[in-house]
């Protein structure tokens, strides 16, 4: 746990975020639609082209628009979206913890099903159980997120009205944002029946973001504690006169978790880019919606900052998770 | 000796069965199809399936807003599907597998510039990227499968990359390069044979995903043009009319998800069949 | 003369496999006194640690106990239900694995894993059953133990470790302990100790011990009785003292023959021709034909060699011996 190591891991996210920025400028300037084109009325002069392009600086080589932007963005001036007529850095604030919130709960649903089905399946080995879980599993790999999605609304929503469909919260519950995040707001605020309505609205897109991820870990798990159950401490603790479930729950589990964790903190990043389709199809105001919108409108300032911001929270998880890691495992935290 | 293994493993005959039927499918479709898939009958318009009142033979899965038979639109949608997996996979696979191989093979520079190179390609949000790459290269069936092709190749590469370090430290190989044998020839005739079990199981897991994210990007609009019948395309759509004709939207899921699940199952028997036998449980 | 402590009757264990039944343990009788320690002596593979893990019930996964018994104070100990026998693991019977490293959980402190079998079977709570440990630790030569307590396994040298585990398998007192090669994964210096240390545990709570092992030399400092294990099957059981003077059994001679001398030269080392294998689905016959140096025709012929005594307390299968 030397600096060393953390300076050369911070250079290296450095030098990812810039590949990541510059190859996205440079695509993004190549492309036929013009932003530009579709903001003005079709009777537009050149000259009013000319000049529009000029007052967002799209006339320059693109070196030198790539260094503008860079002198902005590192102090944390990211511009403002041409079509949304708001500075990029606030209208990222704005979503990201709709985006965060979801992504947390979709992540720690599926560390909870997924870890319970998992050291279940290995407890009963070829009960229901034990085939419920692979069901589970199979699906859950096979089946996207936005597919869930849809089945849920379907059948929880258009057959059956058990749970909101649309939405982070019902209309009741105006909000004053403290954090964001609509569960914790509520209950900064006493708010429980605006709680449970956030809780409810959550549900739906939680899950289907939650499922494939749970069908991930069930794997993991299931391939750790096999690996982790025939080595001699688990014979020993069986030894001892231990019971099964904290032989299993305990003793295995606790070695099993390990590359379970890292695993799921690099799908936690991948997530974090991947919520899309589940906020189109939920209504929810995240960052997947705002990138989708500015591409389809060329906004470039806005794709640039939400692409960088998506980047950079996929670095820092990165490297989150081989802290944890190495604090996890004794070996190399008690070395 | 090694058919048989294959044949009797059932994800592999079902996950089998499932592909040779997307494929006649995909091939069929002229030929099979009901009707004309963008043919329009605005006289009958959201038409359930035909074992629901008001259904009729003629349109066996009913019709879609604008009178289109969604079991037409669905068997052409197969060939959408087949051609982004295919050739998606391919070309993904081609790209990523000789990286990897160079990259295992020759470690050193060689394989720290490709590992750095597509560490940062990783660190897009997939789904944005070919967003992205679609909203930048425009619409068509072409497109779409380049746009899978630049961002599935990471995948392959870093899981071949990997299988490479195993295989590379292997007797053979060092044997091979004893005899002195051109890096070209070890590189073709001694490793790459060895990593073409973890490379089937691969590409039929990624074939999978491509029909995926061609569906993704049908649903956002960026995926081929709106007269050529797309599975996403067909749920975006189906999608407005959820509440009066659920079927539009249901039935191009079942497709895609059969499609998906289908491979998957497949992958797994293969590894499962491919994987070295379990050796009998040493008695100490 | 008292009941033995352990009396295994007749074990039978098989493993069904692609290739056939393997007959891991074909018809074992053992007898154990209290405060006695027994050795089981063998090469690999020829089901001696296997016989032990039975004893615990904890034999390893498609292994399945065919038919016998085995009497631990009078119960039989196929016979009881899991939770009882679970009560029994830790408490009346434990063990002591090969390897120290692995045989420890590399992720919790030594501190739990003493004190979760103290607390689990005598019902102590953690500051008392901590207490306890430390002690324990203290009297069985572990330096320094309320500092080293709270370390990990793997910051702990080989010897250490083993002392731990030596540490829990004595914790709770039992009555019998199955020692599977407990030295064989240590240094030779550490040998030493450890056997003396295993020795005089055993001698001051009385506790008997069923010592695994592929060691003659170990088996001569430490054991009172010694058997032989060969395919399966015991070849010979005696005394220590008459085993070593006065071997009757072709695998015996030949193990003591393939000891490397240090007071004479020898101009090649002594090896046992062929090998072992694996018995599956072998033919009822002496099953150390293939390889005796002293076979005979009868040999050949015999359907079933019987477990005979050859002397008091001394039993050899051979059709030599009868």
């Amino acid at each position: 746990m030397n600096l060393k190591y953390i300076f050369k891991r911070l250079l290296y996210m450095v030098t990812t975020l810039f590949g990541v920025s510059i190859i996205t400028f440079v695509i993004l300037r190549v492309i036929p639609g013009n932003p530009i084109v579709m903001m003005l009325p079709p009777q537009a002069t050149q000259q009013d082209i000319l000049e529009l392009k000029a007052q967002y600086g799209l006339d320059k080589p693109i070196p030198i628009q790539y260094g503008i932007w860079l002198k902005d963005v590192v102090r944390g001036d990211f511009g403002a979206s041409i079509h949304m007529k708001q500075n990029v850095m606030e209208l990222i604030m704005e979503r990201l913890p709709v985006t965060l919130e979801l992504v947390l709960a979709a992540t720690a649903i599926a560390l909870i099903l997924g870890i319970f089905i998992g050291t279940m399946s290995i407890m009963k080995k070829d009960t229901l159980l034990d085939k419920l879980g692979s069901l589970v599993a199979v699906l859950g790999l096979s089946i996207p997120d936005f597919l869930w999605g849809l089945l849920f609304v379907l059948f929880l929503g258009v057959f059956w009205h058990i749970l909101p469909i649309s939405g982070r919260i019902a209309s009741a519950y105006t909000l004053k944002t403290i954090t964001g995040f609509f569960l914790v707001d509520t209950l900064l605020r006493f708010d429980f029946e605006g709680f449970y309505s956030a809780c409810l609205h959550l549900i739906l897109p939680a899950f289907s973001l939650a499922l494939p991820l749970t069908a991930i870990v069930i794997r993991v798990i299931k391939s750790s504690l096999l690996e982790v159950i025939k080595e001699d401490y688990i014979l020993l603790a069986r030894v001892k006169g231990l019971s099964e479930r904290v032989v299993i729950f305990l003793h295995a589990l606790r070695n099993a978790l390990i590359p379970t964790i890292t695993i799921v903190g690099v799908q936690f990043g991948f997530l974090m880019g991947g919520t899309v389709l589940v906020e189109i199809i939920c209504s929810w105001p995240g960052l997947g919606k705002l990138a989708v919108t500015a591409i389809i409108t060329r906004d470039l300032p806005l794709i640039q900052g939400v692409v960088l911001v998506l980047a950079l929270i996929f670095v820092i998880v990165n490297l989150v998770v081989d802290l944890l890691y190495t604090f996890m495992n004794p070996k190399i935290r008690y070395g | 000796m090694q058919i048989k293994r294959f044949l009797t493993n059932g994800k592999v005959l079902f996950g089998g069965f499932i592909l040779l039927l997307l494929v006649f499918t995909s091939i069929m479709a002229p030929y099979i199809a009901p009707h004309d898939p963008n043919e329009q009958d605005l006289t009958a318009t959201k038409m359930p399936p035909f074992w629901m009142e008001g259904g009729a033979s003629e349109h066996l899965l009913g019709t879609d807003s604008l009178g289109r038979d969604v079991l037409s639109r669905l068997l052409y949608g197969s060939r959408v599907a087949m051609f982004v997996a295919v050739v998606g996979t391919f070309f993904a696979g081609l790209i990523g597998v000789t990286l990897a191989l160079l990259s295992g093979f020759y470690r050193g520079a060689i394989d720290n510039l490709i590992s750095r190179f597509v560490d940062i390609w990783i660190s897009f949000p997939p789904i944005l990227l070919s967003i992205v790459l679609m909203a930048v290269l425009g619409t068509g069936l072409t497109k779409v499968a380049l746009a899978i092709i630049l961002v599935d190749w990471t995948r392959f590469c870093r899981v071949i990359r990997g299988e490479v370090f195993n295989v590379r430290e292997k007797d053979f190989i060092l044997a091979a390069k004893a005899i002195g044998l051109g890096n070209l020839r070890i590189i073709l005739k001694e490793l790459f044979p060895n990593i073409v079990p973890l490379l089937t199981v691969l590409v039929t897991l990624e074939m999978g995903i491509a029909i995926i994210v061609e569906a993704i990007l049908s649903f956002v609009g960026l995926s081929v043009e709106a007269s050529v019948p797309a599975w996403g395309q067909m749920i975006a759509l189906g999608r407005l009319y959820i509440h009066q004709a659920w079927w539009i939207m249901v039935f191009p899921m079942v497709c895609i998800i059969t499609s998906v699940l289908g491979l998957n199952l497949l992958g797994d028997g293969l590894r499962e069949v491919l994987d070295p036998r379990l050796k009998v449980m040493g008695m100490k | 003369m008292n009941d033995p402590l352990l009396s295994i009757k007749d074990l039978r264990i098989h493993f069904q496999l692609p290739q056939g039944t393997l007959q891991a343990v074909d018809g074992v009788c053992l007898d154990i006194d209290k405060g006695q320690i027994m050795g089981l002596v063998g090469e690999s593979g020829g089901g001696k640690s296997m016989v032990g893990l039975s004893v615990l019930r904890l034999i390893p996964e498609g292994g399945r106990i065919v038919s016998g018994e085995i009497l631990f104070e009078g119960k039989n100990l196929l016979a009881l239900s899991d939770d009882e026998m679970r009560d029994i693991r830790g408490a009346d019977i434990s063990m002591i694995l090969q390897d120290p490293l692995t045989s420890l959980n590399p992720s919790f402190r030594i501190k739990s894993q003493i004190v979760d079998v103290l607390k689990l079977h005598k019902g102590y709570d953690k500051k008392e059953a901590e207490i306890i440990a430390t002690e324990l630790l203290h009297n069985i030569g572990f330096p320094d133990p309320e500092k080293n307590i709270h370390k990990f396994p793997h910051q702990l040298s080989g010897g250490m470790r083993q002392r731990v585990v030596i540490a829990i398998a004595f914790s709770c007192n039992p009555k019998l302990i199955i020692a599977d090669e407990p030295t064989t994964a240590l240094d030779v210096t550490i040998q030493a100790q450890i056997l003396r240390l295993l020795k005089n545990l055993s001698q001051e709570y009385q506790t008997s011990v069923l010592f695994v092992t592929h060691d003659l030399g170990i088996v001569a400092t430490l054991c009172d009785r010694v058997a032989v294990i060969y395919a399966g099957e015991l070849v010979e059981q005696a005394l220590t003292r008459e085993l070593f003077t006065n071997p009757k059994h072709p695998y015996t001679k030949a193990l003591f023959r393939s000891i490397p001398r240090h007071d004479k030269r020898q101009d090649q080392l002594y090896s046992i021709e062929g090998m072992m294998g694996t018995p599956i689905d072998w033919p009822a016959r002496c099953k150390f034909y293939p390889r005796c140096s002293e076979k005979e025709k009868m040999c050949d012929h015999a359907d079933f060699v019987d477990f005979v005594t050859y002397a008091p307390d001394h039993f050899v299968r051979c059709l030599k011996c009868r």
